[in-house]
């Protein structure tokens, strides 16, 4: 799977899911960074998820840093 | 059920240690994976005995006393977990009002409060926050939760193509509430007017209406919103405010009017919101606010109108905590409160992470909320129960221990209470360094 595909399906739950986003993503910043709250960041992820058809362990949601950390995950996960 | 994977359940019981609660928050499969799971790992922990939640209390909510856990085994307790902040829940004249509303209009009050649900207790409760707060042209609207307060007054009050504006920490139920007006989000950061001004300036265009929500004392953090502030950069910008004053109502202020009166600006709020759940010691809450506004959403919050009225016998109680508040007791307590809180936070301060809390609503903070479910284990059995907040009711990896003082402690308890939290610091490394 693609870097560039999967951060255009996070970026597009994260348009979703937070008012007034305009600016292009940038991958090293953290979804809080965008104004998402707690419940926009569960949302975001199994929203992403379910798109890319991809799981991601429960417990390794745990140390995702920013938004690339989540993509570094899906792309692990994309080739299990 | 039958179709989750059996090594993901073995795996949840085998590292229960390495869940946490929000993992099970995510549906990730049209099976009910997460549900399954989180029955695995919620009886793994009680197999474990390290399930310290919903124990089972034999008696009223007390500063001091005995639970039983889940599993039947007995505890005995400092209780810093409940907000009855005045110790009304438990008041002897409270107790028998609320008999008398039962027996006067039996237990439920069988119908939306627009149809047949208002009792005439409902009134005396309504007149009763009315003299309690005693601005002109307010009214009160009765909710039967603080929680559908926010649900049903902000989204009666934003429609969609308008905004909801919030500092980062509100409560879940003002997040809730915002999400269910269809109304645009933003958030500002916690307390910050620079942060405010800066949302003010995008969404209020003269056209479309902005509501501006903070709260008295912030439950995650326990400090005090900068009110004056929030209200005055409102009103420049033409925005409406909603300040939930839910741990500060009938405790904060002169007249325990909340952090509004302590500021001076309960006149200029636009909603203020109360719970009963809190120092009113029972359960409920309300909106005060302008009678036509009040008028407004008595018939508008859908969470009041299609649901039932508050029950008779809570709503006779509150009349008379009502009435002991607005007395010498409630002064006394109200008092009294602030010194058990003060004399409580000296004992911490400097020796643990109090974060940005300033009031009776102690926190501290211990950091990954992997840690939450042994340190909980490890407060209650050596005799304190506190309220644990963790993800995502605050920031991951900013997990809190939450304590919430009364007027009824002794100073004996408050002493025990801080040396048990001393010791867990020193257990589960979060002494301040
Ligand atoms: C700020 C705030 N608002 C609302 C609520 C909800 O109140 P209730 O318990 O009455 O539903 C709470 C309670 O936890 C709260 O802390």
């Amino acid at each position: 799977m693609e870097r560039t595909e999967i951060l255009k399906v996070i970026e597009k739950h994260l348009v979703k899911s937070v008012a007034g986003i305009t600016e292009t993503i940038d991958p090293d910043k953290k979804f809080t960074d965008y104004g998402a709250n707690s419940l926009d960041i569960v949302e975001i992820v199994s929203g992403a998820m379910r798109e890319l058809k991809v799981k991601i362990p429960r417990t390794e949601l745990n140390d995702i840093q920013n938004i690339k950390g989540l993509i570094d995950k899906f792309e692990t996960y994309s080739k299990n | 059920m039958s179709t989750v994977d059996e090594t993901l359940v073995k795996h949840v019981h085998d590292h229960y240690a390495e869940y946490t609660y929000d993992m099970f928050m995510m549906n990730m499969s049209p099976d009910l994976e997460e549900m399954q799971l989180f029955a695995e790992w919620a009886d793994t922990l009680k197999e474990k005995k390290i399930y310290s939640f919903e124990a089972v209390r034999p008696s009223a909510q007390k500063t001091e006393i005995d639970l039983a856990r889940d599993n039947g085994e007995p505890m005995h307790i400092i209780n810093l977990s409940s907000y009855n902040y005045l110790g009304f829940s438990y008041h002897p004249d409270v107790i028998k009002a609320a008999q008398d509303a039962v027996g006067k209009y039996g237990l439920g009050a069988s119908s939306s409060p627009v149809i047949s649900g208002t009792y005439k207790i409902h009134k005396e409760l309504e007149t009763a926050l009315e003299k309690f707060f005693d601005l002109p042209d307010r009214g009160v609207s009765l909710f039967t939760s603080g929680y559908s307060v926010n649900l049903g007054a902000i989204s009666a009050f934003i429609k969609p193509g308008n905004h909801v504006v919030m500092d980062m920490a509100s409560h879940m139920s003002i997040v809730e509430g915002a999400r269910l007006s269809g109304g645009e989000v933003h958030y500002f950061k916690h307390n910050d007017m620079a942060s405010l001004e800066e949302v003010l300036k995008k969404t209020c265009d003269g056209f479309a209406r902005v509501l501006v929500c903070v709260e008295g004392i912030y439950s995650g953090d326990g400090d005090i919103g900068n009110l004056k502030d929030v209200v005055r950069l409102a009103k420049q910008y033409g925005a409406f405010t909603l300040v939930d004053e839910a741990h500060s109502a009938m405790v904060a202020g002169e007249n325990g009017r909340g952090v509004c009166e302590e500021q001076g600006v309960l006149e200029d709020v636009d909603l203020y919101v109360m719970t009963f759940s809190k120092a009113f010691g029972g359960v409920g809450g309300a909106v005060y606010a302008k009678k036509e506004i009040c008028k407004y959403i008595n018939w508008y919050a859908r969470c009041r109108m299609f649901s039932c009225a508050l029950d008779p016998a809570v709503t006779g109680g509150m009349v008379k905590v009502i009435e002991l508040a607005m007395t010498e007791i409630g002064k006394e307590r109200r008092k009294r409160l602030k010194t058990n809180a003060a004399f409580f936070r000296s004992l911490l301060k400097g020796k643990v992470n109090l974060g940005i809390s300033e009031s009776w609503v102690v926190i501290v903070n211990f950091g990954s909320e992997s840690k939450t479910l042994e340190l909980n284990d490890y407060l209650q059995r050596t005799g304190l129960d506190t309220s644990i907040i963790q993800f995502p009711a605050v920031p991951k990896n900013d997990a809190r221990i939450r304590m919430f003082i009364t007027s009824e402690h002794t100073e004996a308890q408050l002493k025990k209470a801080a040396e048990i939290i001393l010791g867990a610091a020193k257990k589960f490394d979060f002494l301040k360094k």
